[in-house]
């Protein structure tokens, strides 16, 4: 990919400051989405935000994105504070959002003609991906001649080829079914792999989040904010059903699991806390 | 949705033979012959069956000409009347067609405003539905009062009728918009004109089409009313004077012409939607 150039690496590539957003709903009290969160990630790192729904990771990332204005602290990428603009990272969300009216090459370089990218240059790159994106000879079909895995990796290329080092992945396969889900996985490990590009990537699904991050950030709800940070030591390529760290992963899974639960950090295998139990102590 | 087989789990995640013949796409589904029967051959032959027993049974049951003329009669009448029916067809084209382009443009537009402003849609949609319950055939004398003999009181009713099913269905298409996808455009830095021209307008296209397959067919109608008001041209002028004198064959002539006009322009409006949404008609299963 020409499009990234080499920076310096101690840069990181995205900064969020202590960050937080309030929603100040008419009649009601304000409602604290997210508080003071704070988090860094280094250039081509893979880094998933993990959390319940309500945690705030969906509102952290469009603030990172630039769709929403955070209420304190600033969201600095690659040492400039972009804080409250748009355009600086890729996005993608669940839904792969491929317009119904362009074939799938004027898709794929949808994100890439926004940001004002020469679009022939960008074209010419994206021809050259479709093999590689499992879609070769679709490049002018249209986006409902595709199956949902087909789509979702359109959508992939789409982030991709906008050109910026950080892609910010919503949830991007929660849609699929388990089996192209894994595939998925895999195929997005080599991807990410391939094309030297920071990963953020959204999920619930804490399996997900151990097998594909470097480091997971795990966040609870009420108010929205940051838990715990863990680093996932498991070397790659990872298998998925690698009986070797299974247990590893097992480990990581339960810790992430109590603290999610809002109690300490929790050794036992079948521990669970009360519901009443008070919240944003652990981490 | 029939789809190729995924093949995602190969090393790189390339299918290993695809390509696009392979696929099903620009297929033909479901059969060509079946298609032919079904969307050809079937009405047609309820047409003919039709205009057949229209034929045969009204003069058998004495039935007068001038009562009701059987469809060869009218076939002749239209032939035989030509040089007087063909310049008072092009009359009232021109008003549908003038029509039609005046409610299309004051419609678009404010489909747009309506879409893009709470405030301009709070305002104008109770006087948008008000509008539709005046009846047209009532205020048309006014707009004689108001504009004379000419065409400009027929274009005015025309675009009146039109105007309504154009503008609801605009703000419908315009109101359809993924609002993930113009958070999509808006996480890429798109501004206003963009979102709209790559976003919104390609949206909002099924439903203006909708808008217009309706609103032509109106117009004919709307023509019609503003002829019968009051004029000295067009089929509508011409359908009055025939009733006055009882020459009904060609009354039911200028129906079949007016008809004839109605269908033509939906047909219209129904391939320059396929030509400017290519996507559609190649995805429809």
């Amino acid at each position: 990919m020409a499009t990234t150039e080499p920076r310096m690496d101690d840069v990181p590539a995205l900064e969020v400051h202590a960050v937080s957003k309030y929603f100040h709903p008419r009649g009601k009290p304000p409602v604290v989405a997210l508080k003071a969160a704070t988090i860094t990630v280094k250039r081509g790192e893979f880094v998933s935000l993990l959390g319940p729904s309500g945690c705030g990771k969906t509102t952290l990332f469009n603030m990172i994105a630039g769709l929403i204005e955070p209420s304190e602290g600033r969201i600095v990428i690659d040492g400039e504070d972009v804080t409250g603009t748009a355009g600086h990272v890729g996005y993608m969300l669940q839904k792969d959002l491929l317009l119904p009216w362009r074939t799938i090459l004027k898709n794929v370089t949808l994100g890439a003609q926004l940001l004002g990218r020469d679009i022939r240059a960008v074209e010419q790159e994206a021809r050259s991906l479709f093999e590689r994106f499992g879609l070769k000879g679709f490049e002018d079909a249209w986006p409902a001649n595709l199956s949902g895995g087909m789509r979702q990796r359109a959508a992939v290329m789409r982030t991709l080829l906008s050109g910026r080092d950080i892609l910010l992945l919503d949830e991007p396969f929660g849609a699929l079914d388990a089996m192209s889900r894994a595939n998925m996985q895999a195929w997005l490990l080599d991807i990410w792999k391939e094309y030297e590009r920071t990963v953020v990537f959204v999920t619930h699904d804490i399996d997900e989040a151990i097998f594909l991050s470097d480091r997971i950030i795990v966040m609870g709800a009420r108010p929205g904010s940051v838990r715990l940070e863990i680093t996932v030591e498991s070397p790659r390529p990872r298998v998925l059903d690698d009986v070797e760290t299974a247990a590893y992963r097992a480990q990581l899974k339960q810790r992430i699991l109590s603290v999610i639960h809002g109690g300490p950090a929790a050794d036992g295998p079948h521990q669970t806390t009360p519901s009443a139990a008070p919240v944003g102590a652990a981490g | 949705m029939t789809t190729v087989a995924e093949r995602t789990s190969s090393p790189q995640g390339v299918p290993a033979s695809q390509s696009p013949t392979d696929g099903d796409i620009g297929a033909p589904r479901g059969g060509w012959a079946k298609r032919f029967f079904g969307a050809i051959l079937a009405p047609a032959a309820i047409i003919v069956l039709f205009l057949a027993i229209w034929q045969i049974l009204p003069p058998a049951l004495g039935v007068e000409s001038y009562i009701l003329p059987t469809p060869l009669e009218i076939a002749d009448r239209i032939v035989q009347d030509w040089s007087l029916l063909w310049p008072n067809m092009l009359v009232t084209l021109n008003e549908i067609l003038l029509g039609f382009l005046l409610a299309f443009v004051v419609a678009m537009i404010l489909g747009v405003a309506v879409a893009h402003s709470r405030v301009i849609n709070r305002a104008i949609y109770p006087l948008l539905v008000a509008s539709q319950t005046v009846p047209v055939i009532a205020i048309a004398p006014i707009f004689i009062i108001w504009f004379g003999y000419g065409i400009l009181p027929k274009v005015v009713i025309t675009a009146l009728v039109c105007f309504f099913p154009l503008t609801v269905n605009a703000v419908a298409g315009y109101a359809s918009v993924d609002p993930d996808a113009k958070m999509l455009f808006k996480a890429h830095g798109a501004g206003r004109i963009r979102t709209f021209r790559l976003l919104s307008l390609p949206s909002a296209l099924p439903s203006i089409f909708a808008g217009i397959k309706i609103s032509v067919t109106l117009a004919v109608i709307g023509a019609t009313i503003g002829e019968w008001v009051g004029s000295q041209e067009g089929l509508g002028y011409v359908i009055l004077q025939a009733s006055a004198q009882i020459i009904t064959a060609r009354v039911f002539a200028a129906i079949v012409l007016l008809s004839v006009m109605g269908i033509a322009l939906f047909l219209i409006a129904t391939l320059v939607e396929r030509l400017v949404m290519p996507w559609r008609a190649a995805t429809r299963r």
